[in-house]
């Protein structure tokens, strides 16, 4: 929240209100229910609240997939076993989410957090974040939406016209290409373009790009929003080089565009996030 | 040949850059703290420090007893406190009423065991309006706060009035092999440890609000507790508590009420 | 979980060395000063004070245990002497001084009950399915062996167990450490405290954990005092937005679950690699048993944590997990999870249409 005089919240009287509720002994407003709970910030709740959506309950969603033993000696090209693994970690993670999502009453996830530790052995794949509801209690799909979006992204995607459908991820594994004795003694004192890690480490790229794109076009999605990518060599074996690509699938939802204008502002704060949900608990 | 305006305290190189500051000022301020240090009413008059190198020794510790080793506390307290006061020194040099974004720093150099420089750096500021905005004891007020946090305190009808601390460095017992074997395999509450630690972070902030005390402090803000072993082993840890201290001077609160709005930033 | 509601003002009796139930005659002294402290941002004091709330004092407490995880925390190590060992830790638990509300007492559950529990499904275990007891904590699913020959050293039962005494002990660590802050808060006339600040650290060495919980106790002015002392992760313009929505904080919630995976055959070669075991090969793929162990031991953090919301809400919840192979497939996952136990006590009103803007900066 910022500051201005021309708000006309009923923040105004808060002090007034707290007073009542204290003179009441904060009782609950209503009978008690069955207890929920969500990781939300009280920004995203609000704003949620604000395009008529609750959270529900923390949900999460794991899978740990086996890589086997030896593949990890340095080969040519992909390491087919390694993206498999993740590939399949990955989407077992995200429909065990989207079933724990179904079982509490949920149309989807918002705000998923993606964990995924590649070991020797092991790719860990964990995704955790708040099931979310319209208020309406409306009937739940049959496949909840799961977007690593906030709160707050997920409202103003819905105020924009779209909504989100899943989440689309791809990776690859490849091995850096081995050049020969000769090459490297030679390359040693130029200074030239080594193409073929060039081109090895793009084609890599490319097929993490495309196993994203391709999940996002089995999801029935229009594009892909918040693409985050993850690359760099493994820490147990250094000659292979990860490349993940993970984001939200979204598709227009044929609601008109309800953004408003907006409106610009001049902070005199220094560079701190307005929505800052790690920083909720505490400080 | 010592400037006879000059505290002796002071080295002569500051009083020449002091000099100098009459002229110009310098700050440390960002432009949006500058701006709102302006806003609050004050003008910035220039970066003031102190510094002391003080030696902290050790001091013999009981292998299996918790106590406070009032020496090092002492050691360590004198030591900031001597930094401090020549901060303000050179604050009351400017004809300063407090001084803003006040840093404490310890460093350690390695040409120098046991060996520490305690420092202070900070923005001094004076009001505008040409009244006194100087704390009970005459002194320039110290904050910790931001430009930022400034004017929002002001806005709250409260004025800084000395930044505040209290320390304690405390040797922890060890446990003696009875004990540890005793408890192999258990996961159950040490008492003695608890009490130790309970008892040297309430000496810290008895101390910090005791100093609140003296300026005539209504509270104290920003409160926080740190925690370091420096160099004296695992078991000797110093606990520092620290917070700006502030007076509450009647006026009514004069911030605007918020208003909700999205942010489109990342 | 410390019950608030519980938490009755230190009866004002004080002991022959000064202390007033587990507030310790420093902290006594410190509280009944005239200047306030408070752990409060200006900002967060700020909006406070624009809601009428006014600190009081900064407000601690600790608990400092002995931790061990029995010997890398192998069932193999593990004394079946459970219950036994256990009750006699409760019982040195007695507390710091005087007991500790809420927390003290009991056990849990029937110690070495005697052999392996569940005649065991292979491969899938069903999440939620019967806690049974076995001989090293509550068994939640079990694996068998899928092989027809079973040699020496093949392991034709696995179990994902919860370790109870794990979880227990940090939920008294914490629990004490909370109580006693909301003892000094009590002493400090408190009608909640806001800011909560909590740390579990390692302590001078690995064996020694301290759990040390602070905030700023502060009072609503002009109210009564509240039945019970509220606290709340919030502070500031948040907890301002928070009761703006029509909630209202009850309490600080935490928890922790442990999981522990005792590996069937299977899982045991698929966390080498796949190799050959007793003459069979494992298939490359999932490795059922240690997902399910990922999600048990979050499932299990929150139903604890939701067990105690009394149909309240838990609000900004933080879930921290940590996992790590602790060798020949075995396998643990801790879960800790906090937030703010919130209730409603309005109906929210309907939110004006949020502004959109665009930072200059």
């Amino acid at each position: 929240m910022t500051s201005g005089n021309d708000g006309d919240t009923p923040a105004g009287n808060l002090r007034d209100t707290l007073l009542s509720l204290a003179a009441k002994g904060y009782a609950p407003s209503m009978p008690a229910r069955k207890g929920s709970t969500s990781d939300l910030s009280i920004d995203e709740a609000l704003v949620l609240h604000s395009v008529g959506w609750e959270p529900v309950e923390l949900v999460c969603g794991a899978a740990a997939f086996s890589i086997p033993a030896g593949i990890w000696t340095w080969n040519q090209g992909e390491v087919v076993a390694a993206s498999a693994a993740y590939a399949g970690a990955m989407g077992r993670a995200a429909s065990a989410l989207q079933a724990e999502c179904r079982a509490v009453g949920g149309h989807g996830v918002v705000g998923v957090r993606v964990d995924v530790a590649v070991e020797r052995h092991l790719v860990n794949a964990v995704m955790v974040g708040s099931a979310v509801a319209p208020s309406g209690g409306a009937r739940p799909p049959a496949l909840p939406f799961v977007s690593d979006l906030s709160g707050r992204d997920f409202a103003l995607l819905r105020l924009g016209g779209w909504d989100p459908v899943g989440l689309a991820f791809g990776a690859s594994f490849v091995n850096a290409p081995r050049r020969s004795a000769a090459v490297a003694i030679r390359q040693s004192s130029q200074n030239v373009e080594l193409t073929n890690y060039t081109e090895a480490l793009y084609a890599a790229r490319e097929s993490a790009m495309e196993r994203m794109q391709s999940v996002a076009g089995q999801l029935g999605g229009q594009g892909v929003v918040g693409v985050r990518v993850s690359e760099g060599p493994l820490p147990f074996a250094r000659h292979v080089l990860r490349f993940a690509a993970w984001g939200t699938v979204v598709k227009a939802s044929g609601r008109p565009d309800q953004l408003g204008p907006v409106s610009v502002v001049v902070p005199l704060d220094d560079a701190k996030l307005a929505f800052d949900a790690a920083s909720l608990r505490g400080r | 040949m010592s400037d006879p305006n000059l505290p002796v305290d002071l080295p002569r190189d500051a009083g020449k850059r002091l000099a100098e500051l009459k002229k110009l000022f310098t700050s440390d301020l960002s432009v949006n703290e500058f701006l709102l240090v302006k806003q609050a009413g004050f003008h910035p008059l220039g970066l003031v420090m102190g510094s002391s190198i003080y030696h902290t020794g050790i001091q013999t510790r009981k292998w299996s007893k918790s106590q406070e080793l009032t020496k090092l506390t002492e050691a360590m307290y004198n030591a900031r406190e001597l930094a401090m006061t020549r901060m303000e020194e050179e604050a009351e040099q400017l004809d300063a009423d407090g001084i803003v974004g006040v840093r404490l720093d310890v460093n350690y150099y390695e040409w120098g065991s046991d060996a520490a420089e305690f420092i202070a750096v900070g923005t001094a500021v004076k009001a505008e309006s040409g009244v006194s905005h100087r704390n009970k004891l005459g002194k320039p007020f110290t904050s910790d706060l931001s430009g930022q946090d400034f004017w929002t305190l002001m806005q709250t009808g409260h004025v800084p009035q000395g930044l505040v601390m209290g320390t304690c460095v405390y040797h922890i017992a060890h446990r003696g092999l009875g004990q540890t074997l005793g408890s192999v395999g258990q996961n159950v509450e040490l008492p003695n440890f608890t009490q130790a630690l309970y008892e040297a972070r309430e000496l810290a902030m008895t101390r910090m609000q005791e100093e609140a005390e003296r300026l005539g402090a209504t509270g104290i803000v920003g409160v926080r507790l740190e925690e370091k072993s420096h160099q004296w082993g695992s078991h000797t840890i110093e606990f520092l508590s620290i917070g700006t201290a502030v007076g509450d001077t009647g006026a009514s609160l004069t911030l605007p009420q918020p208003t909700a709005v999205i942010s489109l930033d990342n | 979980m410390v019950d608030p509601g519980g938490l009755t003002e230190p009866d004002g009796a004080v002991s022959p060395d000064g202390y007033q139930g587990d507030v310790p005659p420093e902290a006594s002294e410190r509280l009944s000063s005239s200047a306030w402290s408070s752990g409060l941002s200006v900002n967060d004091f700020a909006a406070c004070a624009q809601m009428g709330i006014r600190p009081v004092a900064l407000v601690q407490g600790f608990c400092v245990l002995g931790w061990s995880w029995y010997g890398a925390g192998s069932p193999y190590l593990y004394r079946p002497a459970y219950g036994g060992a256990m009750g006699g830790a409760w019982g040195g638990m007695g507390g710091f001084r005087g007991g500790i509300p809420g927390t003290a007492g009991g056990g849990f559950g029937a110690p070495f009950s005697g052999g392996y529990q569940g005649g065991g499904y292979g491969g899938q275990g069903a999440a939620g399915g019967s806690y049974g007891r076995s001989r090293w904590g509550s068994t939640i699913t079990s694996y068998s062996c899928p092989h027809s020959y079973v040699g020496m050293d093949h392991r034709s039962f696995g179990e994902n167990f919860e370790q109870r005494w794990v979880s227990d002990a940090w939920q008294n660590g914490f629990d004490t450490a909370f109580s006693r802050m909301m003892q000094e808060a009590a002493a400090a006339g408190a009608h909640g405290v806001i800011a909560v600040v909590d740390r579990v650290s390692h302590l001078i060495d690995s064996s020694i954990r301290e759990f040390h919980v602070y905030g700023t106790a502060v009072v609503v002015q002009g109210a009564p005092r509240p039945p019970a002392i509220w606290s709340t992760y919030l502070a500031g313009q948040r907890l301002a937005k928070l009761i703006e929505a029509g909630f209202m904080p009850a309490s600080v919630v935490a928890s922790l679950a442990s999981v522990r995976v005792w590996a069937v055959c299977v899982t045991q070669a698929l966390m080498a690699g796949g190799y050959q075991t007793g003459g069979w090969s494992a298939p490359s793929g999932e490795i059922t048993q240690v997902s399910d162990a990922q999600m048990q031991a979050r499932r299990l953090v929150r139903d604890r944590v939701k067990s105690s919301l009394r149909g309240d809400t838990l609000h900004g919840a933080a879930l921290g997990v940590s996992w790590s192979d602790v060798g020949e497939g075995d396998y643990q996952v801790d879960a800790v999870l906090r937030g703010t136990r919130v209730r409603r006590v309005r109906d929210a009103d309907p939110l004006p249409a949020p502004k959109l803007t665009l930072r200059l900066s």
